[in-house]
């Protein structure tokens, strides 16, 4: 894992190069959700391809760009297109936007993504805010030699959501009126879907 | 995965140089069962090694042959002998005999294997018809870059096994007078068998029999839209506050005392499929 800082950096001076604000937030973009993109004032969108290291998006509903501008004012970046692992691709590659983004500056990353729901008081079309999660993926993004530039050896995984974040996220789905449920996002590696079982 | 298509290709041809038929149905036998394809007529043999890009088996008691020819007048391929992941085969690799069944044509799939009973009411040589299975291998043979031409890129999975042929199965075993049971297959990676703890953990997520392979096979058999039988064969009760050390032997025997059952299951279900 020792020339991932270095691969970071090379896609962050890219970046730079294209747009020289530092970016407050990061949102990933998740299936069918790329959209929200069309929000941000854009200044600059850059393909994964001109970025090295970066893996390529084959997923459909998955564009493949980052987008840099502004949303309500503020510097973000949009990732339009997210890697799975059901790419083939590793966990440690999945990742590296979220790398991307703390090279560039950024305090916070918003992940959206679509999901199936097992909760039956759960309705198509609701959204929930994640407040835990359970990795059934069978790998893990920071396998591998760790870089202590990137971070601990162990990550505390006590409250991986940020609890103040969560309050103001649903206290924004009060004001505006509409169901925002609060619960655990469970991850497996795919493609199939679930079987009844499972 | 887009190299498979022309993986796939190329052995089917050279299935095909050596038997022209087109299967109905496709077979693979599990541990201890390889001795059904004795049953099989007309036989054409081949081994894995002269087919290109087939997995050699190298587990005990699976020869590794292809089997076509005839049972009960039906033209099937069978495969004497699987690949297990345990082996170290990646989950692609070891389902790609599936891809060259449906290839050759066929439009159904039986798998069998041996699996730890795990549900109290089973015993030892008691056969199983798998309802839905459990994933937890840790992989899937479909991920990566999807083929189209192969399947879809998010295979449904809310009836892996066509319901109208656990019915049959079950009939089959109504009028042979056999306990067949209906149940969840968990599969894990092994080699090694489940500790007490695993057991208890797997029994806790719903499975009523644990194996080593079969899931892999069946995934592939949905994204191929193939219609899929599967038969679990009991060959040890693994419950955990009695469990007794595992001796393969002893699995390897239960597996072929069962196969009166299995024989009449398979032929049963193959016969079916011709009418249809």
């Amino acid at each position: 894992m020792l020339e991932l800082a270095a691969k970071v950096e090379q896609a962050a001076s890219i970046v730079k190069q294209h747009w020289s604000e530092t970016p407050l937030l990061g949102i990933v973009l998740g299936s069918g959700l790329g959209g929200l993109a069309e929000q941000i004032e854009t200044d600059a969108t850059i393909g994964y391809a001109e970025l090295p290291n970066f893996p390529q998006t084959s997923a459909i509903g998955h564009r493949g760009q980052l987008v840099c501008g502004r949303l309500e004012g503020v510097p973000v970046v949009g990732f339009q297109g997210r890697f799975h692992l059901y790419e083939g691709n590793t966990a440690q590659a999945a990742s590296l936007p979220v790398r991307l983004l703390k090279g560039l500056g950024a305090d916070t990353l918003v992940v959206t993504n679509a999901a199936g729901g097992v909760n039956p008081t759960y309705a198509v079309g609701d959204v929930m805010l994640i407040e835990d999660q359970i990795n059934l993926m069978f790998a893990n993004p920071l396998v591998g030699i760790n870089d202590d530039n990137l971070g601990p050896r162990f990550p505390d995984m006590s409250a991986p959501y940020d609890a103040k974040l969560m309050d103001v996220a649903a206290a924004t789905a009060r004001s505006a009126d509409f169901v925002l449920h609060r619960g655990v996002y469970l991850a497996m590696l795919g493609p199939t879907y679930e079987t009844r079982a499972e | 995965m887009l190299e498979l298509f022309d993986q796939i290709e190329a052995a089917a041809a050279a299935i095909r140089e050596r038997w022209s038929a087109t299967p109905k149905v496709g077979v693979i036998l599990g541990t201890g069962l390889g001795g059904f394809a004795d049953q099989v007529t007309d036989v054409v043999a081949i081994d894995y090694e002269d087919i290109p890009n087939f997995p050699r088996s190298t587990a005990v008691s699976h020869r590794g042959r292809l089997v076509c020819g005839h049972l009960e007048g039906v033209p099937i391929v069978a495969m004497e002998g699987r690949i297990h992941q345990y082996e170290g085969y990646p989950l692609q690799q070891i389902t790609l005999p599936v891809r060259v069944m449906k290839a050759l044509g066929a439009e159904t799939l039986i798998v069998t294997h041996a699996v730890g009973g795990m549900n109290p009411l089973y015993q030892a040589g008691d056969v199983m018809i798998i309802d839905d299975h459990i994933n937890l291998m840790g992989d899937n043979p479909l991920v990566g870059i999807n083929d189209d031409r192969l399947g879809v890129r998010f295979p449904d999975m809310s009836a892996p096994y066509t319901p109208e042929l656990i019915d049959v199965g079950q009939e089959i075993a109504r009028r042979e007078n056999f306990v067949a049971h209906r149940g969840v297959v968990v599969a894990v990676t092994g080699p090694c068998l489940e500790t007490r703890a695993e057991y208890r953990f797997l029994r806790m997520i719903g499975a009523d029999v644990v194996g080593m392979s079969t899931i892999p096979e069946v995934i592939v058999a949905v994204h191929s839209e193939l219609r899929v039988f599967g038969l679990s064969v009991i060959t040890d009760m693994c419950l955990p506050d009695s469990l007794k050390p595992a001796v393969v032997e002893e699995i390897i025997a239960v597996a072929n005392s069962a196969e009166p059952k299995l024989r009449a299951l398979v032929s049963g279900i193959v016969t079916h499929e011709a009418k249809r």
